[in-house]
């Protein structure tokens, strides 16, 4: 075959193009898995229907430490027996309000064991500075886990919480965020 | 290394008329901080004491013999020799208040800090943590369980200097000026003699500070220029000449 | 066209290229490196609100209110109760290591029943019923050693006992005994306490306050408060220790000779001074002091010079408040004449029954009809019983019940004790652990662990004041064990006696409502204390005292001064899992204890440090190392007692050796009270 430029240029490119669309596309498809939460938490009901306010279910405690997701004991205010014609309502109060057993949530934004966070120190923020709105959301997002490191896809990394301390004054040493 | 002023300094001062080496200060750092239960202590080179204790003595025979008891937390060095030689900067002494961090997942275990340490007070995993079945329940959330591999040390039980700064926040007052009690860590808060005292060193109001400028006060090795943020106060002398090594011929020397 | 060896090295090279536009290998790599981190065996940690509960602890003697820091409903450490009067925020050691201890791999986590050499599981139903079917066939040969002083579930195991027409219930030996026994020969009747806080000057004969004597943490607050005040703190006995440490001053004292100190101190007080020959008794009291303990006897015996006790005695006199506190620095051994002898010093001191002096508390109400009282339980000795047993001088139990107790570790005469657990018919444990007599039991109902289980008590031994705690349970069992008060009360009622509840809950209410104290406040965490002391009569010589015996020296053997560190364990727990690391490189060389005595000791010996050596005394041998300590009296060797366990875990089996084998008892005729403070070893190379 006679040397052709273009069969070095034309298989380069092909194989960048694909390359791109690969790591960009595919990559995250084979890295993650899909999860969803045990039940199907409808916050639409919960925020529009019922008129609840983020601080009823997502508050600071006494202490100053952040209920991020509420346990039974908050829930069973409402939800001692079925409330609604919701099956996944049913599936809560018979497999864990009776049992009294805790719903094992998935957690999207969970940082590992040797992060420390403060919500409080945060509270001039909005929630959704760092969290999705999911107050108009009738099913939970889904939960995307890496495959390698265990953690969810939305957990932050260190370098977006440096970048805005670093914006905003707030000291970056090691120990205001580790444990 | 020019060591950074901070406006508040957390120091601990340990009353060594008080202490009687009970251990009870070893026992409750251990619960606090997710220390491993290791079945087999004997072996000191590989055993893992946050607080340890050492019993102290005059060296004088019997029945002129005195004894005393001195915990021994991490000083939290002014000038700390171990985060100097940190090849991957896993501890460091830039936070507000002084403590000297350590962060596990950056620690690469080559024990460089170990080595530089003249205290002892750091304490390598040589073994990953077995909790016997059902004992990892009791795990606090303080701090992270440590694999094998990496270097940890006492942090003046840091986590609750974060929880006093929240709860401070909730009742609206300044993370930044809390009240004397609101951050103790664990072996002060149970010391049953009351012999371990925490406070900020740079608020003269504070018992540790003022306990610190009397001349009853001493700390270990100061010669070694670690400025050293845990002070010891004994009436008595020989104990407060322990606390370094002196020539014969120095004043303060003679003492054994 | 077909792709030759040109266009897919191309290809590969734009791949390669085009890779580097992606996230892939850096995301690789920061995800492999963070897998790396997280091996499956490294737990991870449990979030969820915090709270700090009200519990009980008594694994030590002691008996006092602490906080447990739970999260999500999990306990996770343990700290002292600022609220409760014998914590004021402290806790001792063994305190510290309660959580951990319920997930010790020594828990017994379900009944179980004796199978050859081993144990297999049973039901509770089976237990229970086993049990009640024993119990009625023994008719009135039942009985039962319980560990726990303070608390009712004693009453329904002493009421089971004797709703079934016996009287052989027992206690652990303790110091609460010859007390009680003491306070009787000064015509005194009630429960002895010590009001250390308003005390101005305290002499501490044998009783290691700070480490392990009395209510521990209390002590330790009080002594830290009175620092400022100028109290004098006095400790007199065999050798340094905690309390040493930071007390004024260390007196040494041979072994178990401090009492024969106190009726020193008592000669020299009574010959000076004010007149008080008006006093009833004290003609016959001075008299016998001054006979029986002159100066120089009292100096060859005890170790201390003339010089000294005279000191001493001119200190006590002159300080307005002075308060003895006497002691076997074990916590155990000492005869009701030893403490008597102390409690004639504080007499002639007038420091009884009065502020910043000895105390007397009334006794707890009795509320299981049937059950032995306190004092009945107090004046029968277990050793006595036991030792009688094994020799075959008293019957055995066909049915022997053991409660909150170790009776086949902690007692002297040891082997006679295991000889007789041996004999008895049937013998059933309510250990919440794996421990000795566990093992050589023949059908274990682990009782819940102290966070599991309602549990309350009544004023340990020391309290200045009558104080009643009631904790409620902290979590639900984790594992399948039930409390053993309420099983008690199902096997009784099972086996036809009736003790009158229905549940463990009835007896503390019903405790609660005779002492006039709000069960639902207590359960809240608040302890009910009294300031009402019972109106006593007392009269030093109400029981004429006699010289006191002390094993003499021989020239051949040393004087043992077996001593307790609680961070070590009790006589009911081993060493918790948390504090191996506690014990330090100077107590333990390997897995040998070691043994304390001075150089000149040593050398008279020819004995060096490190050396393992034996010591071999009247109740057995024990091995251990040599360690020379200058703060040890000569011709005395220091042994801890906590080491040397046969069964619990790894944490604790097979560490150093049991002292307790060293002990000899001998009975104290008048009292029928054991007596093993003066004990006498040999040391050899091992």
């Amino acid at each position: 075959m006679a040397k052709c430029k273009s069969c070095v240029v034309l298989p380069f490119l092909v194989g960048l193009v694909a390359s791109i669309v690969l790591g960009w596309w595919g990559f995250p498809k084979v890295l993650y898995s899909q999860k969803t939460q045990p039940i199907r938490f409808d916050h639409v009901v919960h925020v529009e229907d019922q008129a609840m306010a983020c601080e009823d279910c997502h508050a600071y405690r006494e202490d100053g430490s952040f209920a991020g997701y509420p346990t039974n004991a908050n829930c069973v205010g409402c939800h001692e027996d079925v409330q609604g014609e919701d099956p996944d309502e049913a599936r809560y109060v018979a497999e864990y309000v009776q049992q009294e057993k805790e719903v094992e949530w998935l957690i999207y934004q969970k940082q590992p064991d040797n992060v420390y966070f403060s919500h409080i120190a945060h509270k001039d923020f909005d929630c959704t500075s760092c969290h999705p709105d999911v107050a108009n959301m009738s099913t939970p997002p889904v939960y995307y886990e890496n495959r390698l490191s265990g953690y969810s896809k939305d957990t932050m990394k260190m370098w977006q919480c440096e970048r805005c301390h670093a914006e905003n004054g707030a000291s970056n040493a090691c120990f205001v965020c580790h444990k | 290394m020019q060591a950074i002023e901070f406006k508040v300094k957390w120091g601990m001062l340990v009353d060594l008329d008080k202490c009687t080496g009970c251990g009870a200060c070893t026992v409750a750092c251990r619960a606090e901080n997710n220390l491993p239960p290791e079945a087999d202590a004997a072996n000191k080179l590989r055993t893992n004491d946050w607080m340890n204790i050492y019993e102290l003595s005059n060296k004088k025979p019997f029945p002129d013999h005195e004894i005393a008891y001195l915990p021994r937390p991490c000083m939290q060095c002014g000038h700390p020799s171990c985060s100097t030689v940190c090849p991957v900067v896993a501890t460091t002494k830039d936070e507000e208040g002084g403590i000297v961090s350590q962060v596990y997942p950056r620690c690469i275990g080559c024990r460089y800090c170990m080595a530089a340490c003249p205290y002892h007070s750091r304490y390598f995993n040589w073994f990953d943590p077995i909790w016997p079945e059902g004992m990892e329940k009791v795990l606090t959330p303080y701090a992270s369980a440590r694999p094998r591999g990496v270097v940890e040390k006492c942090t003046f039980c840091h986590h609750r200097f974060m929880a006093a700064k929240e709860r401070a926040r909730m009742n609206d007052e300044d993370p930044t000026k809390m009240a004397e009690d609101a951050y103790i860590p664990a072996c002060g808060e149970i010391c049953p003699t009351g012999a371990i005292k925490f406070g900020d060193l740079h608020n003269p109001e504070h018992e540790v500070s003022k306990m610190a400028a009397t001349k009853f006060a001493f700390r270990v090795l100061e010669k070694l220029g670690t400025d050293p943020q845990v002070y010891y106060y004994s009436k008595r002398e020989w104990v407060r000449k322990l606390g370094d090594n002196y020539l014969k011929n120095e004043k303060g020397g003679d003492h054994v | 066209m077909g792709i030759d060896r040109r266009s897919f090295i191309s290809l590969v090279a734009g791949g390669v290229v085009g890779s580097t536009f992606t996230p892939v290998i850096w995301k690789t790599l920061d995800d492999v490196s963070i897998w790396t981190q997280n091996w499956p065996w490294i737990p991870t940690l449990q979030y969820g609100e915090e709270q700090k509960v009200p519990a009980l602890c008594k694994l030590g003697s002691d008996a006092y209110g602490i906080k447990i820091k739970t999260i999500a409903g999990r306990p996770v450490a343990a700290e002292g109760n600022p609220d409760h009067p014998l914590s004021l925020g402290g806790i001792c050691p063994l305190g510290a290591a309660s959580v951990h201890l319920m997930y010790s791999p020594s828990r017994v986590k379900n009944p179980k029943l004796k199978d050859g050499s081993s144990f297999k599981d049973i039901s509770w139903d089976e237990a229970e019923e086993m049990l009640a079917e024993k119990i009625k066939a023994a008719g009135s040969s039942v009985a039962m050693i319980s560990g726990d002083e303070t608390g009712s579930v004693t009453d329904v195991l002493a009421g089971l006992v004797g709703k079934a027409g016996s009287d052989k219930s027992f206690l652990m030996p303790s110091e609460s005994a010859p007390a009680a026994a003491a306070l009787a020969m000064l015509g005194g009747d009630g429960q002895v306490g010590y009001d250390i806080e308003n005390a101005n000057y305290v002499l501490m004969l044998g009783a290691d306050a700070l480490g392990s004597w009395g209510n521990v943490a209390r002590n330790g607050k009080a002594f830290s408060a009175s620092r400022e005040k100028g109290v004098k703190y006095i400790y007199v006995g065999p050798a340094q220790n905690g309390t040493t440490a930071v007390a004024d001053s260390w007196i040494p004292c041979a072994a178990g000779t401090e009492p024969v100190l106190a009726m020193g101190l008592a000669a020299v007080i009574a010959e000076s001074g004010r007149d008080r020959s008006f006093w009833p008794g004290f003609a016959a009291f001075a008299k016998f002091v001054k006979a029986a303990y002159p100066l120089d006897k009292v100096a060859e015996i005890t170790g201390v010079s003339a010089e000294t006790i005279k000191g001493l005695a001119g200190e006590l006199v002159r300080a307005g408040r002075p308060l003895v506190l006497t002691a076997a620095e074990a916590g155990q051994g000492l005869g009701a004449f030893e403490l008597a002898a102390g409690m004639s010093l504080n007499m002639l001191l007038e420091r009884v029954n009065t502020v910043g002096g000895v105390r007397i508390l009334p006794w707890a109400p009795s509320v299981v009809e049937a059950a032995a009282d306190k004092k009945t339980l107090l004046a029968s000795d277990v050793v006595a019983y036991l030792s009688a047993v094994a020799d075959g001088g008293a019957e055995a139990p066909a049915v022997l019940m053991v409660h909150g107790a170790n009776p086949a570790y902690a007692l002297p005469n040891l082997t006679k004790a295991q000889a007789a657990i041996d004999k008895a018919g049937f013998v059933v444990s309510f250990s919440s652990f794996m421990d000795e007599t566990a093992a050589m039991a023949d059908l274990i109902m682990p009782d819940s662990y102290a966070f599991e289980r309602l549990d309350d008590a009544y004023s340990p031994y020391g309290s200045g004041q009558p104080n009643y705690t009631v904790a409620a349970p902290v979590i639900k069992p984790v594992f399948d064990t039930k409390p053993a008060g309420d099983v008690i009360l199902a096997v009784a009622a099972k086996a036809d006696l009736d003790l009158g509840f229905e549940s463990f809950e009835d007896v503390v209410k019903a405790k609660a409502e005779a002492l006039g104290a709000d069960f639902d406040e207590m359960v809240e965490g608040a302890a009910w204390v009294s300031e009402e002391f019972p109106a006593q009569d007392l009269a030093l010589w109400t029981t004429p005292l006699e010289e006191l015996s002390v094993a003499a020296a021989d020239g051949k053997t040393l004087a043992l001064a077996p001593v307790l560190r609680l961070k070590i364990g009790s006589a009911k727990i081993a060493i918790p899992p948390f504090n191996t690391n506690a014990i330090r490189f100077d107590e333990m060389l390997g897995n040998d204890m070691y043994v304390l005595m001075n150089a000149a000791t040593a050398k008279n010996l020819g004995l060096n440090k490190d050396d393992a050596i034996k010591l071999a005394g009247a109740g057995g041998e024990c091995k251990a190392r040599l360690r020379i300590f200058e703060g040890v009296m000569n011709d005395t060797v220091v042994a801890p007692l906590g080491f040397g366990r046969t069964a619990w875990d790894e944490f604790s089996r097979g560490k150093g050796d049991n002292v307790y084998k060293l002990l000899a008892a001998d009975i104290e005729a008048q009292t029928g009270l054991s007596r093993f403070a003066t004990a006498r070893v040999t040391v050899s190379k091992a």
